[in-house]
């Protein structure tokens, strides 16, 4: 067959298609526009960085900026801070997030009473439902110098002082890795709970019979048959990490926990770009952070991918 | 034999650090239970309690659903939250049941439009000058429209509809239904777990959004619960709020404290309520999703 004509042929085969598949192909379509209008233009409007952006004028008619605004976001030391501020955060709570879950998952697999795995397992992933502003409003007033973890930390003899815990820089990362742990161990555990179930029976079995003890089945069988699910979880809470990991929850609790007196170490880029951007009003500015914010994430998310499927064979895409 | 003594130690020790660890996720929510239920002035006079509120009162909840913004915002976060799980769940049941057939048109070029969705984003400034100039900034839809599609339930749906046996689909189509009938009167009657745990998903989100309460709103009308809650955490407005209620002239600052737990026992009752009959279905959705995925 002539070029022309194959052509031809596969345009008609498409056509038929998708005169088959109009119904599907409609069921789609909102999808699709939901997509492109909610998630694709935004994107799109990373280019704003570039200009002065001028809601009145239009993306087209505001004048070029070039890479003025970056420039002067990289003068900006509070910038730095913030950038400075999201990695921490970040990091400490990702080192938690992940071992946290795979832990509590091992542990609760060990249980052998049926009732008690699932009251334990039920009351974990309740917190996980609970309103960012509901655990921030209760931890705040907790951790203050007049609540009672400053009181029980007292009357225990732990301390002499009372401390507003959560009114200073310092302890700012640790109490938002500890919050978040409490908050979100037993819902990420629930994925590593659905990998050992899939674990299958004989395995262990055998290992009885060759007399491995309950630690060291866990070690030789548990533990390598997640191993798939655990590179996929990293994989996701490196690339996330940027807000948060997994949870994502950077932004809400900087916005919720951080007040004036933390401010040093609770002011992420996030947040950077919220006061910039919407309480300021200087968009061009927030969204060339913003741009660095998404490109930063992207990058971590596809490096975490490569590295893992070069290192384990295991990858998202 | 030396396998039992092994295993009754680990079963101890994991009975005890599991109850631990229970009480430790429990207590919190318990505190501000009984909190709620105790006097203010009561608690501000004789300090904490742990186990069972001391002087029981429901002033606390009165105020909580008599006084005016909290009362609204309770009805607009109930609002949001049912009419936007429904709208949520269909629209994305509805969009992702074609991606289910590998026969799809296109499919691979629509499910990369999906993926690229979950690891870049234009962030929160470019939505916000989108949502201004759709005009959703201020209005009810805000809070409808933006949530209707997350990728992540996408995918749930997809792997679900997937594992349907085709039998039921060729059968129909010789029985000469369309893929809109297969779909409205076949699969979704199918698909209850996975209705039950996406509108767990979509429904928990509504029903503690927010940020976008209070950034893509201005109008007190259209104060959700969480964010009037928010409001009420910065001691300014609790102390408005609590001095609307008593009344001028009356002050009381130690039912502000009261006051926000009460609010709070509001907002996670519902959620603690509701979860129990759907947590079955959801554990069985991650499963699929998670193991297919």
């Amino acid at each position: 067959m002539s070029k022309e004509a194959e052509r031809k042929t596969k345009h008609s085969r498409i056509g038929k298609s998708l005169r088959q598949q109009k119904y599907l192909q409609l069921m789609v379509l909102p999808g699709l526009i939901w997509l492109i209008v909610f998630c694709y233009i935004p994107m799109a409007g990373l280019f704003a960085a570039f200009f002065d952006y001028n809601p009145y004028l239009g993306i087209l008619k505001s004048p070029f900026a070039g890479f003025t605004h970056f420039k002067e976001l990289f003068h900006d030391e509070l910038f730095w801070n913030s950038v400075r501020n999201m990695f921490g955060l970040s990091l400490t709570k990702t080192v938690f997030a992940i071992l946290m879950p795979i832990l509590f998952a091992l542990m609760l697999n060990e249980i052998k009473n049926v009732t008690l795995k699932k009251i334990v397992q039920t009351a974990s992933y309740l917190p996980h439902f609970i309103s960012w502003v509901v655990v921030a409003g209760l931890f705040i007033m907790w951790l203050n110098t007049d609540g009672i973890v400053n009181h029980v930390l007292v009357s225990l003899g732990f301390t002499n002082e009372p401390q507003a815990h959560l009114n200073s820089p310092g302890g700012f990362w640790i109490w938002m890795a500890i919050i978040d742990t409490w908050k979100e161990t037993g819902w990420w555990a629930i994925i590593y709970l659905a990998a050992i179930a899939a674990i299958p029976v004989e395995q262990y079995e055998s290992a009885v019979m060759d007399g491995a003890g309950r630690i060291r089945r866990m070690i030789s069988i548990t533990i390598p048959s997640i191993k798939s699910t655990i590179m996929i979880v990293v994989i996701l809470s490196i690339g996330s990490m940027i807000y948060g990991g997994l949870s994502g929850s950077n932004l809400q609790q900087s916005l919720l926990f951080g007040n004036s007196l933390n401010y040093d170490n609770s002011m992420i880029l996030e947040t950077y770009i919220v006061n910039m951007g919407l309480s300021q009003g200087r968009f061009s500015y927030a969204i060339a952070a913003g741009l660095i914010l998404s490109l930063l994430s992207f990058v971590l998310f596809s490096g975490a991918n490569t590295i893992s499927r070069k290192l384990t064979k295991t990858s998202l895409y | 034999m030396k396998g039992n003594t092994e295993d009754k130690f680990i079963n101890i020790v994991l009975v005890v650090l599991m109850s631990i660890v229970t009480l430790v996720t429990l207590y919190p929510l318990y505190y501000s239970f009984i909190v709620s239920l105790n006097d203010a002035n009561d608690i501000a006079e004789k300090g904490f309690i742990y186990l069972f509120p001391r002087e029981f009162t429901l002033e606390n909840f009165k105020i909580v659903f008599t006084e005016s913004k909290l009362a609204h915002s309770f009805l607009i976060t109930g609002a949001r939250t049912i009419v936007g799980t429904i709208a949520s769940v269909l629209f994305t049941a509805c969009v992702s049941y074609p991606l289910s057939k590998k026969y799809l048109a296109f499919r691979g070029f629509y499910i990369r439009m999906g993926v690229i969705t979950m690891y870049f984003f234009g962030g929160i400034i470019p939505t916000y000058l989108l949502l201004n100039s759709l005009g959703l900034i201020d209005t009810f839809m805000v809070y409808i429209i933006p949530s209707l599609y997350s990728f992540f339930n996408a995918i749930l749906f997809i792997n679900f509809f997937a594992s349907v046996p085709d039998a039921l689909e060729e059968s129909a189509k010789i029985d000469g239904a369309n893929d809109w009938y297969i779909f409205w009167k076949i699969f979704l009657p199918l698909s209850a777990p996975i209705l039950a745990t996406v509108s767990l998903f979509y429904g928990v989100q509504q029903w503690n959004s927010w940020f976008d309460a209070a950034y893509y709103t201005n109008l007190a009308d259209l104060a959700t619960l969480q964010l009037v809650l928010y409001q009420i955490i910065s001691q300014a407005q609790g102390a408005a709020i609590a001095a609307n209620y008593l009344g001028a002239g009356k002050q009381n600052i130690n039912i502000i404290d009261s006051m926000k737990y009460a609010t709070m026992v509001v907002s996670i009752v519902p959620v603690a309520v509701a979860y129990p009959f759907l947590q079955k279905y959801f554990v069985q959705g991650m499963m699929v999703g998670s193991v297919k995925g």
